[in-house]
């Protein structure tokens, strides 16, 4: 195992996280302020995983790749 | 790599991660998704759930896992289905090499941190969920 490896793992879950944030506010939360900050927050994870993951030569998270 | 379900209500998806919040969220998240879901914690867990039924309609595992690895789960659910769509996922591009020697060419490898929207679309394509 990596710093790598484990920083990828770390990304995936704090990613899956938010994906589970995301979901449940949209469903039940009527202030819009709070989910804007959410969107919010969600797009700087974003950039930061790009960041960090163009660091470690790796440009986009995965969508799949067939073998 | 699109297959008929098992014929349950909702298609049967088999989650294997040693990470048991990841693991449980993720299922969770498919559940919302029109799948049913059960999560094991390691490889030889995986293994062992193969043995019996019903048969999961697809495995998305980890590929570093206690005991057997995600090669080993994804080979024996092949063994004992043949078609089935096998996810693996990996934080080691050096272990995406490895897979795409050794797995059945229906294995797709999704390097972490893995899009979720992404990967709904292709579970999607593979194992359609019925309106």
């Amino acid at each position: 195992m990596t710093l790598a490896h484990d920083i990828r793992g770390r990304l995936h879950a704090a990613r899956l996280n938010w994906t589970f944030v995301e979901r449940a506010l949209a469903k039940s939360c009527n202030d819009p302020e709070l989910l804007e900050a959410v969107v919010a927050s969600s797009d700087e994870l974003r950039e930061l995983e790009r960041l960090v993951l163009a660091l470690l030569g790796d440009p986009a998270p995965s969508t799949g790749s067939q073998t | 790599m699109a297959r008929a379900p098992t014929g349950q209500a909702r298609p049967l998806l088999l989650i294997v991660d040693d990470d048991r919040r990841s693991g449980a969220l993720l299922g969770q998240l498919l559940r919302g998704d029109g799948y049913d879901t059960e999560v094991e914690l390691g490889g030889t867990a995986a293994v062992d759930r193969l043995a019996h039924a019903p048969i999961p309609d697809a495995i998305i595992t980890d590929f570093h896992l206690p005991g057997a690895n995600g090669l080993v789960v994804g080979r024996h659910a092949q063994a004992r289905r043949a078609g089935i769509p096998v996810f693996l996922v990996t934080g080691d591009p050096d272990s995406v090499q490895l897979a795409r020697g050794v797995l059945d060419t229906s294995v797709e490898v999704l390097t972490k941190p893995i899009d979720y929207a992404g990967l709904v679309s292709r579970l999607h394509a593979a194992v359609p969920v019925l309106a």
